[in-house]
């Protein structure tokens, strides 16, 4: 077998063994959520199951070596998968609470007329109603653990433990071998294109969050109260595992200058990448322009290294571009399906309920804007504008591609420190963390923005 | 007309009044803020002579030869330090001298192992999780392939296999395996065999030691190589003339945990140690089989993992 072979194996092996686990089990930690929508701790996990979405990758991996190391080899594959599990079976179970609005409550109220255990209604009431949804987020899940690069560049290593994303990576960058790296990209790109076919041909579109409050329907089973606080677990328990050690190494920790030159080079990167991402949006949203439907299902299809491989080998045909555009460039691409598909569905829902009206008082585009979309779009963008500046500071591919001018930037800093200081690396992980949910929230706090809609 | 002389004799006699530069390239273990013998032996030098001695730090070995390759004739190199001739391209250097040299070796932690294996076979054959490095990014790493392939030879696939169903990780250099082995992420790692003075004598810790294989180790010298580029060639053979004195040598040792290449220049403190042991058997090899095998024995390695 040869060796890139084996490498494509290796992708697709651990992708759907990942898969297999994390599914099942997201979509358990959502059925016992809505079971229990009304217990206090549900309704927490409910609120904090995105947290897992901002935190920066490499800071959850770093909680999750430092949990679980001393348990089981977590340089493995199943160290791979348990990590996939911990990290996406949040956004799983986030994925499937959307798809259970859409069931009846008639149904439920019937089976409990029926006096249908509760295994009888997952199979009879609830699975055929979320069997698209599950075969949908398997998709998905499939393709980002495909493309899966930080968690991979980490926990991977040896030729028997590496996908197509990191032989990529390693043959530019550790191994100076560009056409080994372009032998991998090729690879990639094969893959990638086949997965855009297949995503068309089954017709995955990832559905959007709806707009109106869940009609949950009105049920209680404390015995999946477990599941509750194992996902509370799976979400905090990595966070907790970084700021607790950090706080002991800090006093030194704190004194390295490059630390603090990595925090300004990230800022200064996401303070125009994270507004320009939302822009960018917004005129795709406002345009209604026929790349945003596409654009809305990048996030899972586009491999980060394929844009950074094709991006390096422009940015070396032009060397008169500083590389910081480059960076610029790799992070829009990356934080920019993510903020259309925050901004799509309020903008659809302002213009059809107050598009008629502007048009027959005859405002300007202007007008209508300040006058009616801004005051309603406010929320939603001040989400998307912090939801881009923490994606920008969190990325760890592009800076792997792109160093930032002068300084590695704070998640290139956390790499080093993850095989190097351990420790330090903690206090820098932290850093990053406050950070990343400091500008998540700054947008908010400064549109003054507040939760009116209270979706759930 | 006058004017513009001077100026020309003062531009070309200044570096008569300013001090020569020597830049040397060297990687992380050589200078580092509290290990290496980088300062001290730069604080000695620079008494000798009129010149100042610049280090330029790269994390590795490979590193350091790419960049110099990559420069070509317009590097600031003059002089390599720290420079193993095993498998890298060498031929924009001119003289290699041997100043020091280092025995690899796997280290253990006495107080979870308190029967370590005695030889490579037992090791191999063993079920201790071991870190090891990928021998593609680092030199270390590639030591031990080389190790490997003398040992065994046609056979070393074979035992590649056995060892790796017990491998933590490949990691991507010595200090990331150290850093994993210093968290007790397993209980051996690959290094050198003065790991185990260094961890006794300057952190307290005898209980990291070397496991000392009869069959011999993998051992090589670490030279200074003085680039063909340089303009500054009597300086920097003047340093390495230095580097052979027993002052040196004795800082070399002392600061660089290396041994040094006079064997009475070795630290007292190192005789009185538990830890210490001569170097061990080396294994026989040339750099040109080397050289011309490397690519043939890496892609054999990733073969035999992934089969």
């Amino acid at each position: 077998m040869s060796y890139a072979f084996y490498v494509f194996w290796f992708t697709v092996k651990q992708s759907i063994l990942s898969v297999l686990f994390t599914v099942p089990i997201g979509g358990l930690i959502a059925r016992a959520l809505v079971w229990n929508h009304t217990w206090l701790p549900a309704r927490l996990c409910l609120k904090v199951l995105g947290l897992p979405f901002i935190t920066p990758a490499l800071v959850g991996i770093l909680g999750f070596i430092a949990l679980f190391s001393a348990f089981f080899n977590v340089y493995s594959l199943s160290g791979i998968i348990m990590a996939h599990v911990v990290f996406f079976s949040p956004f799983v179970a986030h994925y499937m609470i959307n798809a259970w609005r859409f069931i009846p409550e008639e149904h439920y109220r019937l089976a409990s007329q029926l006096h249908f255990s509760s295994a009888h209604i997952l199979y009879f009431v609830e699975l055929p109603q979320l069997r698209k949804a599950l075969l949908e987020v398997s998709w998905i899940c499939f393709c980002l653990f495909l493309n899966s690069f930080t968690l991979i560049m980490v926990l991977g290593g040896g030729p028997q433990k590496t996908t197509l994303s990191m032989a990529i990576y390693q043959s530019l960058f550790f191994f100076y071998d560009p056409e080994e790296g372009f032998k991998f990209g090729s690879l990639q790109f094969l893959l990638t294109l086949s997965l855009i076919f297949l995503t068309c041909l089954f017709k995955v579109r990832p559905s959007g969050k709806s707009l109106k409050t869940p009609s949950f329907p009105p049920l209680t089973a404390p015995f999946q109260r477990p599941l509750v606080w194992a996902a509370l677990l799976l979400i905090f328990s990595p966070i907790v595992a970084v700021i607790f050690p950090s706080f002991k190494a800090a006093p030194m920790a704190l004194q390295n200058p490059l630390l603090w030159q990595s925090l300004g080079a990230s800022l200064s990167t996401s303070i125009w990448v994270g507004p320009l991402s939302v822009l960018l949006a917004m005129a795709l949203v406002s345009t209604q322009s026929v790349f945003g439907k596409p654009l809305a299902t990048l996030y899972f299809l586009l491999p980060p290294t394929l844009i950074g491989t094709l991006l390096f080998f422009l940015s070396l045909k032009t060397p008169y571009i500083p590389s910081t555009f480059f960076l610029g460039v790799m992070q829009i691409l990356y934080i920019l399906p993510f903020s259309y598909s925050l901004l799509v569905s309020p903008h659809r829902s302002v213009k059809e309920t107050y598009g008629p009206i502007a048009l027959s008082l005859g405002l300007s585009r202007l007008q209508s804007f300040l006058l009616v979309e801004w005051p309603l779009l406010k929320k939603p963008i001040a989400t998307a504008l912090g939801m881009s500046c923490a994606l920008s500071i969190g990325n760890f591919a592009s800076l792997a591609f792109f160093e930032n001018s002068g300084a590695p930037g704070l998640t290139k800093l956390l790499y080093e420190q993850m095989g190097r200081h351990f420790n330090e690396g903690m206090v820098t992980a932290f850093l990053l963390l406050i950070f990343c949910y400091f500008l998540y929230q700054l947008p908010q706090w400064i549109l003054k923005t507040h939760d009116r809609t209270a979706s759930a | 007309m006058f004017r513009r002389l001077i100026f020309v004799l003062c531009m070309s006699t200044s570096s008569l009044y300013g001090k020569e530069v020597l830049t040397v390239y060297t990687h992380a273990p050589f200078i580092s803020a509290n290990f290496g013998p980088g300062l001290p032996l730069k604080e000695v030098f620079e008494k000798t002579c009129q010149c100042e001695i610049e280090y330029v730090v790269l994390d590795t070995v490979p590193l350091i030869v790419n960049r110099l390759n990559l420069e070509g004739e317009r590097t600031k190199a003059d002089l390599i330090l720290g420079l193993e001739n095993i498998g890298l391209d060498v031929s924009r250097i001119d003289k290699l001298v041997p100043y020091a040299s280092h025995c690899l070796a796997f280290v253990y932690d006495s107080q979870k192992i308190p029967h370590p294996p005695k030889s490579l076979e037992e090791l191999i054959n063993s079920s201790y999780q071991v870190i090891l490095q990928d021998p593609r990014m680092s030199i270390t790493g590639f030591g031990f392939l080389v190790w490997m392939k003398k040992v065994y030879g046609d056979n070393a696939v074979q035992k590649w296999k056995e060892l790796s169903s017990h491998v933590l990780t490949f990691t991507r250099g010595w200090t990331e395996a150290f850093a994993l082995f210093k968290r007790g992420a397993a209980s051996i790692v690959f290094s050198y065999t003065t790991d185990a003075l260094y961890n006794e004598l300057a952190k307290g810790n005898p209980h990291i030691k070397a496991m000392h294989f009869p069959e011999g180790h993998l051992c090589s010298p670490l030279y200074a190589g003085r680039t063909k580029a340089t303009q500054h060639s009597k300086l920097a053979d003047q340093f390495i003339d230095f580097l052979l004195t027993p002052e040196a040598q004795n800082l070399i040792a002392t600061y660089g945990w290396i041994y040094p290449i006079k064997d009475d220049c070795i630290p007292d403190k190192w005789f009185k140690a538990e830890n210490y042991q001569p170097s061990p058997t080396g294994i026989a090899y040339t750099p040109e089989e080397i050289r011309d095998f490397k690519k043939a024995w890496v892609q054999e390695w990733i073969d035999g993992l992934i089969e």
